[in-house]
């Protein structure tokens, strides 16, 4: 009984968890006492039906979900910023990266080129710029400016 | 591809070129006096309006040109005192264009942006004996 006492608890243990005299101990123990032998088979028996147990409710759960919900989070967590994005798409498609810059670029170049060139900033075709010592009148008529010099101490001799 | 790069080039190219052409300029050297009877050179009839706003009364057209002035390139108009005009055509856009009158006897420069239907009077000398000279300047006339 005082052994019973000693070795029962090391009944249903894992490999490794005794020592080997521990081991050999309660191997020479079960060989001579039906009691325990009786409560290792109770264990052994409750162990496995404890593991078809968890087998067969790990079968029946489905964890498509949890992995897609894991990658989600993932991917929100590790969503790339533009600018590596774009090193990203230029270091796989650099041609069709320049070419997309290229365009808006282009296309804002010609406008402003259009715009420069054209007459509509000369709307009022009438602007003046005069530069004089002496002070100059000028009518304005529908036919165009006339331009008159004040006569001043240098006029024409 | 290659015709459609030329199609580009020509949009970007055609534009400058047509800036860069010579622009036909009729420039005339006139006289108006405050002596004599009111009397409108024929010549001048297309200036009546302008010219009747002014004090003169006699108008007598004393010389014309046609120049086709470069831009930025300065040309000459001789007047009867011996002095000079120097007219610079500028800039162009389209119906309008931007000349520059310069007298340098005077020190006197103008710059003066008109459309393709107007043209410039300008007074190119004082008064001298009741009488003065002008320039009128068209372009594209």
């Amino acid at each position: 009984m005082k052994d019973c006492a000693i070795y029962r608890p090391m009944i249903g243990s894992q490999p490794g968890e005794l020592s080997p005299a521990e081991a050999a101990g309660l191997q020479a123990h079960l060989g001579g006492c039906g009691g325990c032998r009786a409560f290792q088979a109770d264990v052994l028996a409750t162990e496995g039906l404890v593991a078809q147990a968890l087998e067969r409710a790990a079968a029946r759960r489905d964890f498509a979900p949890f992995v897609d919900g894991v990658m989600t989070r993932i991917s929100a967590a590790r969503r790339p910023g533009l600018l590596e994005r774009l090193t990203r798409q230029l270091r796989l498609h650099p041609r069709l990266v320049v070419s997309g810059a290229l365009v808006p670029l282009l296309a804002a170049a010609l406008a402003l080129y259009v715009r420069s060139n054209s007459g509509a900033d000369f709307a009022d075709a009438h602007t003046l710029e005069l530069h004089s010592e002496g002070s100059t009148t000028i009518i304005q008529s529908s036919d165009g400016p006339v331009l008159l010099l004040d006569d001043d101490d240098n006029g024409e001799s | 591809m290659n015709r459609l790069a030329a199609a580009c080039l020509a949009l970007l190219l055609l534009p400058g070129l047509a800036a860069a052409a010579d622009v036909p300029v009729r420039v005339r050297v006139i006289q108006g006096s405050r002596q004599g009877p009111a009397r409108l050179d024929p010549r001048l009839s297309d200036l009546q309006k302008q010219l009747g706003k002014l004090a003169y009364q006699k108008w007598e057209q004393l010389d014309e040109q046609q120049l086709n002035m470069v831009q930025k390139k300065t040309q000459f108009v001789k007047l009867p005192d011996g002095n000079q005009v120097a007219l610079t055509v500028q800039e162009v856009r389209g119906d309008t264009v931007t000349i520059e009158v310069a007298l340098a006897q005077r020190n006197t420069l103008s710059s003066v942006t008109i459309d393709k239907e107007k043209r410039i009077v300008h007074q190119v000398s004082g008064e001298k004996n009741g009488a003065a000279y002008f320039v009128t300047v068209r372009a594209w006339p």
